[in-house]
């Protein structure tokens, strides 16, 4: 299973490695180089963080641009261009503000399931409990089954 | 105790008892009580007029109930009470009000002396001079007069009030200026729901408002505080919104007041509206000029010169009639003729405003504007209301068309279509058999009796127009379409047909889900600019496609897109744009194909208005290359747009500025630290010349004789020398040769890590200790409001989300965490900046220092014995040396021990304080809108990044090779760099650079760095700071810089003080001893930027300290320009 891991928080890209240490995997850590990846490999898997910028670090702008929903405009993009493979969110806010409206994480899987039907499921990170761990082996161990 | 006990009982005063029975008794019982006691009806009819304006008390309100009723029949008690002083005042305003509109301004303001005179001073009284004053000598006078009010009455409800009624009739505010004034305003006074509703309700009944009180029954509540006057006027402006809000529905309870008023002849024409619309008794008549009904008649028939010549004469007779001036200018628009002048200054202006809307053409955007403008100035005549149920009807707004219809002075269709029957009858006895105008608006307003049959016009595009609405409000859209498509009218010349036509054929598109057609007819909308479309909406379209069907179904449509561009942005307008060229098979790379396809204004619209840098930055792997795509359809704008050319060639110098700044920024912030190698090789060669040849010389000596000398590293060690006397011994590191060499190691590394001039300690504090490192940060909290500031060494409550949070006692416990947490990070970045981000030669003087460069004699005498062979000279030993230190600086402290220390053990620390935060969170359980937890979380993303981008500060460079750069670059650079520090301060920067080809080192941005800096830290303002930057060529070979911003400071003499020191002391160029001590001035660091760095300076300084502002002036060697830079090149 070759697994595309789109997460610009080095300490989660660090806990996910571990993680999923037995898995093929690669990491990007933006909308553009991950959208590029996404078109020109073949993955398995997409585990998808929502808040990442638009560009890679070095090729960003001044102020770096941020894309808030940029996971969910991945998800748009793969919908739009045909490329469907299972995702997975990877987060770690369980809420988020949409144009000052605050949505929840459980809102936010629920709609996805329903607008995206390659979407999986949604895991809320916590860096102190564990249970995530469990939670995405288990998704994943699904996905390869199925 | 009830309320007889209450009323007999003599401790009780007038307005207990009032109060007692307001808040006791049913509605009946209240009337009842006060009209059969004398005193009380007196006490409640106390103070009704003003007559000294300096001694106006408020009148005593009584309770606020809530209840409508209470509150309304609490003044209907008042008004009966009053009606005949009622009466005989609104006859004089009816006259004030027309003196006033034919500009008969000295006649107006003797009639008012004697309104104020008999019924003493009101809103409307002060309201009615203010507007005197405005039209007849201006808005100079309007503002004299308003303070003259102002400083007599002194009382904040008038004071408020006139306020904003004098901005509302300045003549040089538009609409929405005054909207935003009295906004800002409002949001500002401390005054509970009521009051303000009651300003809002007065200053803007025309406005769509949400009250807080949806009857207005605080609005009428508060108006009992001003004269009888005031508190008529308001009662029946609130009937009216009432009615037509569908607020309660105590229709009796108006019917009763109007009726009485009306019964007690109260001129006011707004009663007979009311009371035709709420009763069922015989209609109330206006008694109007039998010609008017004649005008209507004439002008329906299509007999529009008959028409014209009735409503000129009528005009001047009726200047409130509003009605007169539309079929004035219609009549004119339907003969084709131009404007014509009645000769009075108010009616012309509203006619040629007027005129200029029913044009439907270029201008009629501005005369719409100004309309609305004239509505809210002649708000309180009856005329104003007027004027905007015209601009309601054009634009489409019937329910407000609707409303101001009350404010009518003849038997309107709008409020009497529930009864028709008497109306018809009505304007039987008036218009004859030949009802041209009745059958007309039953046809327009879809009225129950409305027939084709009954209509006949020689004006073809009345009769068609008649004809489109009959069809149209039948259903049969079908037949709107072949008829507006099949028949020459629909081309009419005249815009005023055709607008409607256009709305009636898109809605009938809309309705039968021809969204093709729908969009091909906004597409020629949306570029015909010879039309004034007000009714077309373009956002039912919009809903209609985007939200109610597919948007991907229509995509392939150009005008889809151009739909989309009006609503959509950034990423959702990027899917458009791009499913759009998947459709045409052309990527965007290509997509100047599409200029054979698309017109000349669709192709300049794709390109100038849809692919701006936020919908094609989704195409691009870098920032960069989405601004030169940009710039590349730029290129294309200017080959087809050449009106637009400026615009364009504008917006290519700011993407090329920016993708400068980018550079520069990226260069500046990819490597922090310098030590001018070569400058210290020649300065270190001829200073240690002769400690290396004694060197050498001791060197060869020892192949003879050991020499041995004092050993300074042993100096601090000399009571364990003196113990451990086993040590005694002679070894190989007291010998005079290794001696001599580390004299010069250490000369070497003092000068490279202290020198004033090229030591890294220098760049250290200039570029990364002076504010950056902290404030860089400090940043990723301040973005997220997670930071506090200090006054006076205390943390404050962030207001931020003192708004959020409503419960108290949690903002409370938030603030308390805040500060805590502000705190916290302050000491830590402060630790950071003076002792670790520090250097040491001995580590036992600063063990956090990073930049260690300690030694002992073990290593050095290793490092000499392996390469003293290698020296053949000064040179080649201090370049070794310096060689030595630079890579120690970079391969191990930089790349590794400093870049580590970041990334680890300060994200580590930090997050240790951002996860505490976290976890007393928790127990405060806050509400769902309160994001803070969530802030907290992406501050530790953001942190890493941060941190990742400060490591990359820290790497050496040894030799000032950086490019020279345009002076506006630098400066635009330095603003970008200093306001992502200051991210909760409002730089406003004004450049006016009068020489922008001069160019100089890079490191210059340091200089304006400090200099902004110090501006944000010392103007004396927190939120926002004023910067202006001049530059000019002086005395033929300096450039002088001025500084200036705007400070806030009272003792200016300490500033004066300290600047005139600097001056004094700016032409010795060895004093900048304090350049690297943080907290100190800056000046002495910018001094030596330009001497060593820019290598600029001049023995020139200037300053001016004003009470307001404080400018620095530098003056620069102006020997660089960009074409001495391009010769030099070439040579």
């Amino acid at each position: 299973m070759k697994i595309l891991i789109i997460e610009d928080d080095k300490i989660k890209i660090e806990r996910l490695g571990q993680l999923l240490s037995d898995y093929k995997f690669d990491i990007k850590e933006s909308f553009q180089s991950g959208i590029n990846a996404l078109k020109n490999e073949n993955y398995d898997l997409l585990i998808l963080d929502m808040t990442i910028p638009l560009w890679d670090k070095d090729k960003n702008d001044v102020t770096q641009s941020y894309e808030q929903f940029g996971g969910e405009k991945i998800l748009r993009e793969l919908k739009r261009k045909r490329i469907i493979l299972p995702v997975i969110l990877f987060t770690m806010f369980d809420k988020f503000s949409n144009n000052g409206n605050m949505i929840t994480f459980n809102q936010i899987n629920e709609k996805y399931k329903i607008d995206f039907p390659f979407y999986i499921d949604g895991i809320y990170y916590d860096p102190i409990e564990e249970t995530w761990k469990n939670k995405l082996l288990k998704l994943i161990h699904n996905i390869n089954e199925s | 105790m009830n309320t007889r006990q209450v009323l007999n009982n003599s401790r009780f005063t007038f307005p207990e008892k009032l109060n007692f029975i307001k808040t006791r008794e049913n509605h009946k019982q209240i009337q009842k009580i006060i009209k059969g006691n004398h005193f009380l009806l007196k006490y409640l009819n106390k103070g009704l007029f003003i007559n000294e304006l300096d001694k106006i008390i408020l009148n005593d309100p009584l309770y606020f109930t809530n209840d409508f009723i209470k509150e309304f029949i609490f003044i209907k008690l008042k008004i009966e009470s009053q009606i005949h002083n009622l009466k005989e005042f609104i006859d004089l305003k009816n006259l004030v009000e027309k003196q006033v509109f034919t500009s008969q301004y000295i006649e107006a303001l003797d009639n008012l002396e004697l309104i104020i005179s008999k019924f003493g001073y009101s809103l409307w009284s002060i309201e009615m001079e203010l507007l005197i004053k405005e039209n007849s000598e201006g808005t100079e006078a309007n503002w004299r007069l308003l303070s003259e009010y102002i400083k007599t009455i002194q009382n904040p409800f008038y004071d408020f009030y006139i306020s904003s009624y004098s901005k509302r009739i300045e003549s040089a505010l538009s609409f929405e200026n005054i909207l935003n004034h009295f906004q800002k305003e409002i949001n500002q006074i401390e005054a509970s729901d009521f009051i303000q509703d009651f300003f809002v309700f007065k200053n803007f009944k025309i406005a769509s408002y949400e009250y807080s009180y949806d009857d207005l029954s605080g609005v009428l509540y508060t108006s009992n505080i001003f004269s009888i006057i005031d508190q008529y006027l308001v009662l029946i402006d609130i009937i009216i919104f009432n009615i037509n809000n569908n607020k309660n529905n105590h229709f009796e309870l108006y019917t009763q007041l109007i009726k009485f008023l009306i019964d007690n002849n109260v001129n006011d024409d707004r009663l007979v509206n009311i009371y035709n619309y709420l009763s069922n008794e015989n209609l109330k008549e206006f008694v109007l000029d039998n010609s008017i009904y004649d005008l209507q008649n004439y002008y329906y028939n299509g007999d529009f010169v008959e028409s014209f010549k009735i409503s000129k004469k009528l005009i001047v007779s009726n200047p409130l009639e509003i009605d007169l001036y539309e079929f004035y200018v219609k009549s004119l628009i339907n003969l084709n003729r131009p404007l014509e002048k009645v000769n009075i200054k108010e009616i012309d202006n509203i006619l040629l405003h007027l005129y200029s809307l029913f044009l439907f053409d270029k201008s009629s955007s501005a005369s719409h504007k100004e309309l609305m403008k004239l509505s809210l100035k002649y708000q309180n005549f009856n005329i104003g209301l007027r004027i905007k149920a015209i601009i309601a009807e054009i634009d489409n707004e019937l329910e407000f068309d609707h409303k101001f219809n009350f404010y009518c002075s003849y038997n309107s269709h709008r409020i009497l279509n529930n009864r028709l029957s008497n109306y018809s009858n009505l304007l039987l006895k008036y218009n004859g058999l030949d009802q041209k105008f009745h059958s007309y608006k039953s046809l327009i307003y879809n009225l129950p009796n409305a027939s084709l049959d009954n209509f006949s016009s020689k004006c073809p595009f009345l009769e068609f127009n008649a004809k489109v609405y009959f069809y149209f409000y039948n259903g049969d859209y079908e037949k709107v379409i072949a008829l507006l498509f099949n028949t020459p009218e629909f081309n009419s010349t005249i815009n005023y047909y055709k607008e409607r036509y256009i709305y009636l054929l898109f809605k009938s598109f809309l309705y039968t889900n021809d969204i093709h057609r729908c969009l091909e007819l906004f597409g020629y909308v949306y570029f015909d600019n010879s039309i004034y479309f007000v009714k077309f909406s373009e956002k039912i379209l919009y809903e209609k496609i985007f939200i109610e069907l597919d948007k991907y179904e229509y995509v392939n449509n150009f005008y889809t897109l151009i739909l989309a561009s009006l609503f959509l942005t950034e990423y959702d307008l990027y899917e458009i744009l791009d499913e759009y060229l998947d459709s045409k098979n052309i990527s965007i790379e290509d997509i100047d194909e599409l200029r054979a396809e698309l017109s000349k204004s669709e192709y300049i619209y794709l390109l100038n208005k849809i692919c701006i840098n936020s919908t094609i930055k989704y195409y691009f792997t870098e920032a960069d290359a989405t601004d030169k795509f940009r710039v590349k359809l730029l290129k294309l704008l200017l080959e087809v747009d050449d009106i637009n050319e400026n615009v364009y060639k504008d917006e290519i110098y700011q993407i090329n500025k920016n993708i400068s700044v980018r550079r520069v920024i990226k260069e500046v912030n990819q490597s922090r630290l310098y030590v001018d190698i070569s400058k210290l090789k020649v300065k270190l060669t001829e200073k240690n010349n002769e400690d290396f040849t004694r060197l050498l010389k001791l060197f060869y000596e020892k192949q003879s004789v050991d020499l041995i000398n004092f050993n300074i590293n042993k100096s601090k060690n000399f009571n364990k020398y003196l113990v451990d006397q086993e040590l005694n011994v002679t070894d190989e590191y007291n010998k005079a040769d290794f001696i001599a060499f580390k004299n010069i190691f250490f000369d070497v590394r003092e000068h490279f890590l202290f020198d004033k001039a090229f030591g890294l300690d220098s760049s250290l504090s200039t570029r990364i200790r002076h504010g950056a490192l902290e404030n860089e940060i400090r940043s990723v909290f301040e973005n997220l409001n997670l930071l506090t500031t200090t006054i006076e060494d205390n943390y404050i409550d962030s207001d931020y989300w003192s708004n959020i949070i409503n419960n108290h006692s949690k903002n409370i416990a938030v603030q308390k965490l805040l500060k805590r947490f502000s705190k916290e990070i302050d000491n830590y970045c402060s630790v950071l900046k003076n002792n670790v981000i520090q250097i040491t030669i001995d580590i036992s003087e600063n063990k956090y220092a990073l930049f260690n460069y300690t030694t002992n004699d073990e290593i050095l005498f290793k490092f000499y014995t392996e390469n003293i062979d290698k020296w053949t000279d000064t040179e080649s030993i201090i370049e070794y040396i310096l060689d030595l230190l630079a890579f120690e600086t970079n391969a191990h402290m930089c790349l590794n021990v400093i870049h580590t220390y970041l990334n680890v053990n300060v994200y580590d620390d930090i997050s240790k304080y951002v996860e505490n935060f976290k976890s007393e969170l928790q127990s405060l359980s806050l509400s769902k809108n309160v994001y803070i937890k969530e802030n907290l979380t992406k501050s530790l993303t953001d942190l890493q990044i941060c941190l990742e981008r400060i490591s990359e500060w820290f790497y050496l460079e040894t030799s000032l090779d950086t490019a020279l750069l345009k002076i506006d670059e630098i400066i635009e650079a330095s603003f970008e760099m200093t306001r992502s520090l200051y991210t909760n301060v409002n730089i406003k920067k004004t450049l006016n650079l009068k020489d922008k080809d001069f160019v100089a080192n890079s490191s210059l941005i340091y200089v304006f760095n400090i200099l902004i800096s110090n501006a944000i830290i010392h103007s004396g303002f927190e939120d926002c700071v004023e910067i202006e930057v001049n530059s000019e060529i002086y005395d033929g070979k300096f450039i002088k810089i001025d500084f200036k911003n705007r400070h806030n400071i009272t003792d200016i003499s300490t500033t004066i003080n300290k600047l005139q020191n600097i001056k004094d002391n700016w032409k010795d160029y060895k004093k900048i001893e304090r350049s690297n001590v943080e907290g100190q001035s800056g000046f002495d660091k910018i001094k030596r930027i330009l001497i060593y760095e820019a290598k600029c300076i001049s023995d020139k300084f200037d300053f001016v300290v004003e009470s307001d502002s404080t400018m620095i002036s530098l003056y620069l060697f102006y020997t660089n320009t960009i074409k001495d830079e391009d010769s030099n090149n070439r040579g």
